[in-house]
C-alpha cells in the first residue's frame, strides 16, 4: 500500500515540474504564430497610419509616452524589487509616492530649492517604507496578510495625505535649470524641459540600479537573497537589514517619483490610486521581480497610454489594460517574468 | 450536538431574529445599519467563499455585483421589462458574469490572478463610465423603484428587511450546501495544493470556474438588493474604493467561514456610521482598525469569535467533569470521493 501511494505521488511531483517551466502547457502552432503575426503587423500599420494623419504631433506622442514611462520606471523598479526579494506585493507604494510628493511641496515652499526638497521628499518616503517593513516582519510568511496590511496602510496614508494638504490639486515648481520649454527639431513644436529632464532622470536611475545589482557586494547580496534568502541567511548575512535596505530604496524611488510627478503632473486626492494601478500594470506585464522587464513595459505601457490618450481619449485606459491581457495571453508571466511561487 | 438539530436551532434563531429586530432598533439603524450590512454581507460572503473555500483573491467580485445591478436597471429602465423578470435575469446575471471572469483567469493563481481580476474590475468600472449609450455613463440609473412583494412595497424599510435577511439566509445556505459537496472539496483542493489536485483527475481550470460561478450567485443577489436599497447604480458603485471597502469586510469577518463577511460587514458600517460623531477622519480610522485586524488575528473577528466559543465550550465541559472532545469543527466532515 505504502509502495504505491509512493508509486502514485512520483509522477505528480513531476506534472508539477513541467506544468512550472511551461504553464500554458501548450506550444505556439505555426497557425498561431501566423495569426500573432498578422495582427502584429495590422497593429504597426494602424499606428503607423495614425501617426501620420497628425503629423509631427506624434513626436509629442512619442515624447508623453516616454516621460509617462520615466515615471513608471521610478515607481514599478522599486514595487518589483520589493517583490522579487521579500515576496510582499506593497499596495501602500502609491500613497507614499503621493506622500513623498507633498513632503516635497512643502520642504520647497519653505526652502524654495527643488533638489533639495525632491531629496526630504525621498528621505520621508523612504524612511516610511521601513517602518512599514518593520510591522510587516511580524506578519513574515503570510502573503495575503502582508499584502492586506499594506491595504490598510494605503488607505490610512491616502486620509492623512488629505487631512494635511486638503484635496484641491497642487504641484511643485521646476528647477530653474529645467524651467520653461525647448524647441523640437525639425518642427516648431516647443515641449517642457522638465519632462524630458524627467526621462533622463529614470535612465540614470535604471543604469545606477544595474550598476549596483551588478557591480556592488550589496547588490549580489540582494540578488543572491532573491534566488535563496535561507542560503544566505545562512551565510551569516542578516536578511532582515537586506530587506529594510530593498524598502528603502523603493521608498526612496517612489519618493523622487513623487516629487518629479508633483512637478509635471500634479499631486491630488487619488493620483495615489491612479499610479499605483500604472506600475501595477507595468510590474505584472514587466514580470514580477524583473528590475529590466519593469523598464521594458514602463516603455511600453506609456508609448500605448500616450497613443490612446492622443487618438481615443475615451478608450485609454481599456487599451492600457488591453496591452497587459495581450502580454500576460502571449507570457503568462510577463515580459521578463520568472516562474515564482506568488504568494498573495 | 447533531448536524440536523444545530440546522434546526439556527434557523430557529435567525426566525427569532428576523421578527425581532425591527421591533427593537430604531428605523434609522434599521436602514442604516442592518439592511446595509445585510446586502453588503451578502456580496462578502460571495468573496469570502472564493477566498476562504478556493483561495482565490479576486478583485472582479464587484464587477459581477454590478453587472448584475446593472442589467436589472437597463432592463426595467430602458427595457420596459416586467420588474420581477428584470430580477430573474439580473439573478442570472451574476453567475454568468463570474463564469467569464473565471474562464479568463482560470489558468493563474496567486497576486496573478488578484491584478487580472483588478484589470477586470477597472475594465468594467470604465465600460461603466464611458459606454453611455447602454449604461447612461456617469451619472448612472436613479429613480430605480424596488417591486411589491406578496402585496408589501419593498421600497418600505421592514419589507426591504425581511427580503434582504431571506436573501441573507438563501445564500448562507447555498454556500453552506456547495462546500459541502465533492465541489466543495475540489475547491478546497485548489486552495491547499493546486498540483495534487490535478493528480487526482480534477481540472483545476474548471475547478476555479465553478468557484467563481458560486461566488457570482451570492455577488448577483447582492447586486439586486443594493440597486433595491439604493434606488440607484452608477459606476461610483463598483469602482476600485468599492472594491477594496468589500475586501476590507472579507477581511475584517475573517475568511475561515464565509459567514464572517455578515460580521465583517456590520463592524465595517457601525465604523462608517459612527465613527464621524467624534472624529472627522473615518477613513484613518478604518483603515486602523484594518490593519489592527490583519496583524492580531489570523483570521478576523470570526477566527476570535470561534476561538472564544470553543474556550467556553472546553470550560463547560470540564466543569461537567466531562473529558476534553477533539475539536468538533474537524469531525464529521463529509470525506468527498475523487470526481470524474
Amino acid at each position: 500500500m505504502r509502495a504505491a501511494t509512493r508509486h502514485r505521488s512520483k509522477p505528480n511531483g513531476r506534472a508539477g515540474t513541467t506544468q512550472a517551466q511551461r504553464p500554458s502547457g501548450r506550444r505556439p502552432t505555426a497557425e498561431k504564430r501566423l495569426v500573432a503575426g498578422a495582427v502584429a503587423a495590422a497593429l504597426v500599420i494602424y499606428v503607423a497610419y495614425e501617426s501620420i494623419q497628425i503629423g509631427d504631433r506624434s513626436l509629442l506622442v512619442l515624447l508623453n509616452g516616454l516621460t509617462a514611462a520615466g515615471l513608471y520606471f521610478l515607481l514599478a523598479s522599486g514595487f518589483t524589487l520589493v517583490f522579487g526579494l521579500v515576496r510582499v506585493t506593497n499596495l501602500a507604494h502609491g500613497g507614499i509616492y503621493l506622500i513623498g510628493g507633498y513632503i516635497s511641496l512643502t520642504a520647497q515652499r519653505t526652502t524654495g530649492n527643488w533638489l533639495v526638497s525632491a531629496t526630504a521628499g525621498a528621505v520621508f518616503a523612504a524612511a516610511l517604507s521601513i517602518a512599514l517593513y518593520a510591522v510587516l516582519r511580524r506578519l513574515r510568511g503570510d502573503g495575503l496578510r502582508e499584502t492586506m496590511f499594506t491595504l490598510g496602510a494605503a488607505i490610512v496614508i491616502a486620509d492623512q495625505v488629505l487631512a494635511r494638504w486638503g484635496g484641491v490639486p497642487s504641484d511643485l515648481d521646476p528647477p530653474s535649470l529645467f524651467n520653461g520649454s525647448v524647441g523640437l527639431p525639425g518642427s516648431d513644436l516647443l515641449y517642457p524641459k522638465f519632462r524630458l529632464a524627467v526621462v533622463g532622470l529614470a535612465v540614470v536611475v535604471g543604469l545606477s540600479l544595474w550598476a549596483v545589482m551588478h557591480r556592488t557586494r550589496f547588490g549580489t547580496t540582494i540578488r543572491a537573497s532573491v534566488d535563496d534568502r535561507d542560503m544566505v541567511s545562512i551565510l551569516g548575512i542578516r536578511v532582515e537589514l537586506v530587506f529594510a535596505a530593498a524598502f528603502a530604496i523603493a521608498g526612496g524611488l517612489a519618493g523622487i517619483a513623487g516629487a518629479a510627478g508633483g512637478t509635471y503632473l500634479s499631486l491630488a486626492q487619488g493620483e495615489d490610486n491612479r499610479v499605483l494601478l500604472a506600475s501595477l500594470i507595468v510590474v505584472i506585464a514587466g514580470g514580477l521581480g524583473s528590475i529590466g522587464g519593469a523598464a521594458a513595459a514602463a516603455v511600453i505601457v506609456g508609448l500605448v497610454e500616450a497613443f490612446a490618450q492622443t487618438h481615443h481619449p475615451i478608450l485609454s485606459v481599456l487599451m492600457t489594460f488591453g496591452t497587459l491581457v495581450a502580454i500576460l495571453a502571449l507570457r503568462p508571466h510577463g515580459l521578463f517574468g520568472r516562474r515564482t511561487d506568488a504568494r498573495s | 450536538m447533531p448536524a440536523a438539530s444545530r440546522t434546526a436551532a439556527a434557523l430557529g434563531v435567525a426566525a427569532v431574529s428576523i421578527v425581532l429586530v425591527p421591533m427593537l432598533v430604531s428605523d434609522f439603524v434599521l436602514l442604516q445599519i442592518v439592511i446595509k450590512s445585510l446586502w453588503l454581507g451578502i456580496v462578502g460572503a460571495g468573496l469570502a467563499f472564493l477566498i476562504g473555500q478556493a483561495g482565490i483573491l479576486s478583485l472582479a467580485q464587484t464587477a459581477v455585483f454590478g453587472a448584475s445591478g446593472y442589467v436589472m436597471a437597463i432592463l426595467v429602465l430602458d427595457h420596459g421589462w416586467g420588474t420581477w423578470w428584470a430580477v430573474v435575469a439580473a439573478l442570472a446575471a451574476g453567475p454568468v458574469a463570474g463564469l467569464i471572469v473565471g474562464v479568463i483567469s482560470r489558468r493563474s493563481s496567486g497576486l496573478y490572478l488578484m491584478m487580472l481580476t483588478l484589470a477586470i474590475g477597472v475594465f468594467v468600472f470604465f465600460f461603466a463610465q464611458q459606454y453611455q449609450p447602454i449604461t447612461r455613463g456617469h451619472t448612472g440609473f436613479n429613480g430605480f423603484d424596488a417591486p411589491m412583494l406578496f402585496g408589501w412595497d419593498l421600497n418600505e424599510r421592514r419589507p426591504l428587511f425581511y427580503a434582504t435577511a431571506v436573501a441573507a439566509l438563501a445564500v448562507t445556505a447555498l454556500l453552506r450546501y456547495v462546500a459541502r459537496t465533492p465541489a466543495g472539496l475540489a475547491f478546497r483542493g485548489l486552495r491547499d495544493n493546486r498540483h495534487r489536485l490535478q493528480a487526482l483527475g480534477y481540472s483545476a481550470e474548471t475547478t476555479v470556474v465553478s468557484a467563481f460561478v458560486v461566488a457570482g450567485a451570492a455577488a448577483g443577489l447582492g447586486g439586486v438588493i443594493s440597486v433595491w436599497y439604493n434606488g440607484a447604480i452608477s459606476p461610483g458603485s463598483i469602482d476600485l474604493t468599492r472594491t477594496i471597502e468589500l475586501l476590507i469586510v472579507v477581511v475584517i469577518g475573517g475568511t475561515l467561514r464565509f459567514e464572517g463577511a455578515f460580521l465583517g460587514a456590520l463592524a465595517v458600517t457601525l465604523l462608517r456610521n459612527y465613527a464621524s460623531d467624534f472624529t472627522n477622519r473615518a477613513e484613518t480610522l478604518v483603515g486602523v482598525a484594518f490593519m489592527a485586524v490583519v496583524l492580531l488575528t489570523r483570521h478576523g473577528l470570526t477566527g476570535v469569535l470561534i476561538g472564544f466559543l470553543s474556550r467556553v465550550r472546553h470550560a463547560l465541559r470540564l466543569v461537567r467533569g466531562q473529558r476534553p472532545a477533539p475539536d468538533q469543527e474537524m469531525a464529521g466532515r463529509p470525506v468527498g470521493r475523487p470526481g470524474p
